[in-house]
């Protein structure tokens, strides 16, 4: 019997690597597919049912351990913590400013602080990496000890200050605690060869500790032009684009989940050229007290689908909420455009899609925006469609 | 004023410096001010808040980078971008050198390689020539020898690279040198031969 377009959607619901938010869309199309079919008849009624509850058996509501609650101010507290006196700056900077006398005074230290824990409830990719690269995330080790997976989405280094087996507090112990003359750092420490990722990790060999501990402080924090050399690498990929304002990005640095944050970048791109006509992308930020805006505009794009303002969260696409997710409790996330609602009359506006009390919801690696946004008017100019992330410094 | 020196753990300036009485010397040079401890944390909260007035006669600004926030550095920047002041920012925590000359001259350092025997002679170069001096010296003995060497390397690297991001990557590299090397010719790879006199030159000259 040969396959019909509806067996193909069966299979591909069927999929468990799907996630919920590609589930969902599979559906939307598969309405636009009812509705240019002719043949819809009973059978066809109870396929998309049994195909419905698909959905409903999967959309399991999140147990109260995979509530996530939005809280940029605290995540930006804790990561500027790594450039304060406190043990956990001494996991990032070289100890030729402080003595500890043992390296295990040093780490009895790093777990007197337990402030990392409370990442958990905001953001997962976050926690797992400091939990990684500094305490003990139980990864499953394979048979010669080493992990089975390594860092968040970074999965070629396999080591922290504790994980695996202490390895390198045993080479501390051995090379640091005992001796008096010729004492060696934890940063010296070459890597196992079975440890060392086979190519360049942020266009560096990662070989030694210090290594490991160079590319680590990239994740947690826009430093020594980094965030204006991954927009200038984005650049060279959209060449028919232009991109305005970068190079004061030059000398701006700002502690928060980076990796989090280009997700959100790399997504926003890809929304952009969706509309290939308005080539102009303006980057730009501004410095309001303790706080940092980060605008992205497309100029002269202005959204053609309408805004339901009796249900906004209908605006939010795939795109928009995979933003959101990507910065959840790193920054609050709105756009401001002139919006077209549904009597067709023109807001000048800001919608905001993640801010204080919003929750999120964690199943397998994705994430939800569980709350409802809010628009508010603006009585200023807009240029175009910009993406807004306000970091709290 | 001339140099504003914003160091808030002397110890780690007496550790890192190669002779005992270094530290003292710095401070003797009357164009330069460099604020004891407490002081100094003041003038870093004051930055920090936006709310510091640098004197309207400074060239140089060095500072502890560690010790600002966002927020500061920022106030700095403006300033050195509105006045040509050249910045230098060290820390312990500063993994990769780098060195912008577009705006304003500005040098992002490691501790132990900002405080090293060539502070002092840079420090009285740059006096005894009227702020003239590049940032450079600080890093390098001769980094004229040290840039055009690795622009060399780049245009080698560039004949074997075939991924488009590290092409870029490279291409701005050798953007960079350019402006900072500034020959009356753009260094390139059709240019490699006028490169190799230059460097020979160089060598000679040394």
């Amino acid at each position: 019997m040969t396959k019909d377009k509806y067996d193909f959607i069966e299979e591909l619901l069927e999929n468990k690597s799907l996630s919920q938010s590609q589930r969902e869309k599979v559906l939307c199309l598969l309405k636009e597919e009812i509705k240019k079919d002719v043949s819809f008849g009973k059978k066809l009624e109870e396929r998309i049912e049994k195909l419905e509850n698909t959905i409903v058996v999967d959309n399991k509501i999140p147990d109260k351990k995979n509530i996530i609650l939005h809280n940029p101010r605290f995540v930006s507290k804790y990561l500027k913590k790594f450039k304060e006196n406190t043990a956990l700056k001494w996991t990032t900077h070289v100890w030729d400013e402080k003595k500890y006398e043992t390296i295990n005074s040093f780490i009895e230290e790093l777990n007197g602080d337990k402030d990392y824990k409370e990442i958990f409830n905001y953001n997962r990719d976050l926690y797992n990496l400091v939990n990684y690269f500094i305490y003990n995330p139980q990864k499953e080790l394979d048979q010669n000890g080493i992990p089975k997976f390594g860092w968040p989405n970074l999965n070629e280094i396999k080591i922290g200050w504790q994980f695996p087996n202490n390895l390198l507090i045993s080479w501390c112990k051995e090379y640091y605690d005992k001796l008096a003359d010729e004492k060696k750092y934890p940063f010296q420490f070459v890597l196992p060869k079975e440890f060392q990722p086979q190519r360049p990790v942020k266009g560096k060999m990662v070989t030694t500790f210090e290594n490991v501990v160079d590319v680590f402080k990239t994740e947690i924090q826009f430093r020594d032009n980094y965030l204006y050399k991954e927009i200038r690498r984005r650049k060279s990929k959209m060449a028919d684009f232009e991109f305005v304002g970068i190079e004061q990005f030059e000398k701006l640095d700002f502690y928060t989940y980076t990796n989090g944050f280009l997700s959100a970048v790399d997504v926003v791109l890809e929304e952009i050229k969706k509309n290939e006509t308005e080539k102009k992308i303006l980057f730009s930020y501004e410095l309001i007290n303790d706080e940092l805006y980060l605008d992205i505009t497309q100029l002269n794009s202005f959204p053609s689908r309408k805004i339901y303002t009796n249900n906004l969260s209908q605006f939010l696409g795939g795109g928009l909420s995979s933003i959101a997710a990507s910065v959840f409790s790193l920054c609050d996330f709105s756009i401001i455009s002139v919006f077209t609602d549904q009597n067709n009359n023109k807001i000048n506006g800001e919608l905001f899609i993640t801010f204080e009390g919003t929750t999120g919801s964690v199943l397998k690696k994705e994430t939800t925006i569980e709350s409802t946004p809010w628009l508010e008017k603006r009585s200023s100019e807009i240029e175009g469609f910009t993406y807004r992330f306000k970091f709290y410094l | 004023m001339k140099i504003l020196f914003l160091e808030d753990r002397p110890d780690r300036q007496l550790n890192h410096l190669p002779h005992k009485e270094d530290a003292k010397e710095i401070e003797s040079f009357p164009a330069l001010f460099m604020p004891k401890s407490d002081e100094c944390k003041t003038i870093f909260k004051q930055i920090n808040d936006g709310e510091y007035s640098f004197d309207n006669d400074l060239k140089i600004i060095i500072a502890h980078k560690s010790s600002l926030d966002t927020k500061g550095l920022e106030h700095i920047n403006r300033f050195c971008k509105a006045n040509m002041v050249k910045l230098i920012c060290f820390s312990g925590g500063i993994s990769q050198i780098t060195y912008n000359n577009e705006e304003y001259e500005f040098l992002n350092i490691n501790s132990a390689e900002f405080y090293t025997e060539r502070l002092i002679p840079f420090i009285k170069h740059s006096i005894n020539n009227n702020f003239e001096t590049t940032l450079l010296e600080i890093v390098y003995k001769d980094w004229k020898l040290s840039y055009m060497c690795l622009a060399r390397q780049i245009i080698e690297n560039l004949k074997l690279e075939t991924n488009d991001s590290a092409r870029n990557e490279f291409e701005v590299k050798l953007e960079k040198i350019n402006s900072i090397l500034k020959f009356g010719f753009t260094v390139n790879s059709e240019t490699i031969q006028e490169l190799n006199k230059e460097i020979t030159k160089r060598i000679l000259l040394v």
